[in-house]
């Protein structure tokens, strides 16, 4: 099973690298400590051994001799010799500290090539395994080592074919070796408590920034999202994931509050015709009235209704296009499109006695849906109808270029002033603050539906404008090349000239 | 009563006038913001009935305005409906605050109330010896026997009823009982007022010549 605390992930790592480290370095520390220790063992045991073999190599020619015919010098003849042969011993150095026993002290052996023991120090025989292998029976002119049990030996060739031989008890290096085992693991133990204690305590303060966030990230999203985590007072890492997530917060509180500012303006825009609705209906039935008062107040209702039903419609058109539907997508002629539109709209045109001039471009094809293309010229050309003074001149034109068609429809209505000109393709704006759909009509959302529609397009809407001058849009589209489908771009910017 | 009505919606502006007409209210009426604060200034309307979503000047800084110089009745009609916007608005010295799309009982009580208010008036039902004008039922009755009254006559009763106790210039009954539409006669209250004597009896009015009329002490 996954363990789900990042801390306490951290903390068993933690605890395995420590452990890892400590129990490698203790056990370097005490193999370096046991090898140095055998070295030295070794090179006491080749000393003694030296010193034996000189000493016998110096004895007089007859104990030689003795010691070829494995013959040991009579001990009650007391001869220089024997003497000589009497004090024969490994050098004080040799003896180590702290021995318990008396068979844990050096002893040294001279044996001869048939396994006679010649001399040896006291407690050796006490020790020396039955004859079967011993002596050695490699000895050479070169040291050799060997263990035999708890004792290391060091033997070597000496004079007259005599082995030398000098052993040593370890068992004391061994109790030495031990404790600083002890020593080591009790170091260690403390080492990897206080290693994981202060691990846990970094840990912990490491991971207290992320509880942190959460908290304020819970907070937010319950109810406030203006609040933001505090990226300041944060580590470098942890400030990067903070500031993350606050723009994750910013875009989510826009988000949040266009879509309620969209609800609100939408549930405002049938606010006022069920309340008209409701008005003449009371006001019809609070007393008998003649038949034309009930005809207008039907009439009255029924504008309503259009109007509440153009909303929803407009309401439907833009949810469609928000969900990225590309229903009928098609190769178009755009020039009958826009043609199309401009017959349709003439009669209004000619009621306000204004002039529609087209000089559209033949056969420019563009891939899309010819329904939803109509509306977009259909909403610009018809704002222009609307605002523009009685008897001006409204221009359409139709041009391609390299990839790209372009629409123009240019008015010499009153203009668009700055401060309106990047919000008039947003969901609801109007320039008036009145919301009256008397002389302007619609619901607020042509534009807005214009520029959802124009995106699915992958082409562009804008507009130019000047206060008094008149504006110019331009809906720009991506041609269709023959043969070769609409290419993929990338949502484009919203781009909004002047 | 003369109330004045803002509203930009025609359809909307028709319906509220013709039903507060009907209720006996004197109604002019205003569709965009200019005029409507023009005309709040000009006039000290029994109460006006203000929608915030207006072109040219909205109703909130139509109120910002008229409350530096008149303390006249506001009842917000709009189809703002948050609490923020409702706090807004009363806090802008609205006197009440109703939500598009509205009940029309509603509305005539409400407006109703915020006239009585604006009168120190607190009982709907007001009383001089054995006549009670019941304000709600724009109803007058004399020892409990109802007194047929037109519109106008009843809005006149109310009127001076609603000004009890104080002098009342003939300039501002037809004030408040006509609206513009109405062409000046000047003899036009005085015919109320003999109406309205006739059927109350001679000493609901005293006429002071040349000051006005006066109701109650």
């Amino acid at each position: 099973m996954a363990i789900k605390s990042l801390r306490l992930r951290i903390q068993i790592w933690h605890a395995a690298i420590l452990t890892l480290v400590i129990v490698g370095f203790a056990s370097a520390a005490y193999w370096q400590q046991s090898r140095w220790r055998m070295r030295e063992i070794d090179r006491e045991l080749s000393s003694a051994v030296e010193v034996l073999s000189s000493q016998l190599a110096a004895m007089p020619v007859d104990i030689l001799a003795n010691i070829g015919s494995g013959e040991q010098p009579d001990p009650t003849n007391k001869t220089i010799a024997s003497e000589i042969w009497e004090s024969l011993r490994v050098p004080d150095t040799f003896t180590p500290r702290r021995i318990r026993h008396r068979f844990e002290a050096p002893y040294f052996a001279i044996i001869a090539t048939d396994g006679r023991v010649l001399k040896s120090s006291t407690h050796a025989f006490e020790r020396i395994p039955p004859a079967v292998d011993y002596p050695p029976q490699d000895a050479s002119s070169d040291i050799t080592y060997r263990f035999q049990g708890e004792w290391r030996e060091a033997f070597v060739q000496g004079p007259a074919d005599s082995i030398v031989l000098a052993g040593r008890y370890l068992g004391t290096d061994f109790r030495d070796l031990q404790e600083l085992a002890w020593i080591l693991s009790g170091i260690g133990l403390l080492l990897l408590g206080v290693g994981l204690l202060g691990g846990w305590l970094a840990s912990g303060r490491a991971v207290a920034p992320i509880g942190q966030i959460a908290i304020v990230a819970e907070r937010i999203s319950a109810s406030q999202l203006s609040d933001r985590v505090n990226a300041e007072s944060m580590d470098r890492e942890f400030a990067g994931l903070a500031n993350t997530l606050n723009q994750t917060f910013e875009r989510l509180e826009a988000a949040f509050q266009r879509q309620s500012q969209f609800t609100s303006d939408a549930s405002h825009e049938l606010r006022t015709p069920l309340s008209v609705m409701n008005m003449h209906q009371q006001l019809a039935l609070s007393k008998p009235r003649s038949e034309s008062d009930y005809r207008e107040t039907i009439e009255v209702c029924q504008r309503a209704t259009r109007r509440m039903t153009d909303l929803v419609e407009s309401l439907l058109t833009l949810a469609r296009l928000d969900a990225n539907m590309q229903p009928n997508f098609t190769t178009i002629e755009i020039t009958e499109t826009v043609l199309g539109v401009i017959e349709e709209l003439k009669p209004l045109a000619t009621k306000r006695a204004l002039l529609l001039e087209h000089a559209l471009e033949q056969s420019i094809h563009v891939h899309g849906d010819a329904t939803q293309l109509a509306q977009v010229i259909r909403n610009v050309l018809g704002n222009a109808i609307s605002h523009s003074p009685i008897g001006e001149t409204i221009q359409i034109t139709l041009t391609a270029d390299g990839d790209f068609a372009h629409i123009h429809i240019v008015d010499h209505g009153p203009g668009i002033a700055s401060e309106h000109l990047g919000k008039i393709f947003d969901r609801f704006y109007r320039i008036e603050q009145d919301r009256s759909r008397s002389d302007s009509g619609g619901s607020g959302l042509g534009l807005s539906i214009s520029h959802s529609i124009v995106r699915l397009h992958q082409g562009t809407i804008t507009v130019r404008s000047e206060p008094g001058q008149g504006s110019d849009f331009e809906i720009r589209l991506p041609l269709t090349k023959p043969e070769t489908p609409a290419p993929t771009i990338p949502p484009f910017p919203r781009e909004n000239g002047g | 009563m003369r109330v004045l009505v803002v509203e930009d919606d025609p359809d909307l502006l028709l319906g509220l006038t013709q039903a507060l007409r009907e209720e006996g209210y004197a109604v002019d009426h205003a569709s965009e913001g200019n005029e409507a604060l023009a005309r709040a200034m000009a006039w000290p309307y029994d109460a006006i009935v203000l929608d915030i979503m207006l072109p040219n000047l909205s109703g909130r800084e139509i109120l910002r305005q008229l409350r530096t110089k008149q303390s006249t009745p506001v009842l917000f009609l709009t189809a703002l409906d948050t609490v923020d916007d409702r706090v807004s608005g009363l806090d802008l010295g609205a006197d009440d605050y109703l939500v598009k799309p509205f009940d029309l009982s509603e509305l005539l009580a409400r407006l109703r109330a915020i006239i009585r208010r604006s009168h120190e008036v607190a009982d709907p039902i007001i009383r001089f010896g054995d006549l009670a004008i019941n304000t709600t039922a724009r109803l007058v009755t004399k020892d409990n026997e109802p007194i047929e009254l037109t519109a106008r006559e009843y809005a006149l009763v109310e009127l001076l009823a609603m000004k009890r106790g104080r002098l009342v210039t003939r300039t501002f009954i037809y004030d408040h009982l006509f609206d513009e539409n109405h062409d000046s006669m000047s003899n036009l209250v005085d015919v109320y007022i003999s109406r309205i004597r006739s059927k109350l009896g001679k000493d609901f009015v005293k006429t002071r010549r040349g000051e006005g009329y006066l109701v109650g002490n």
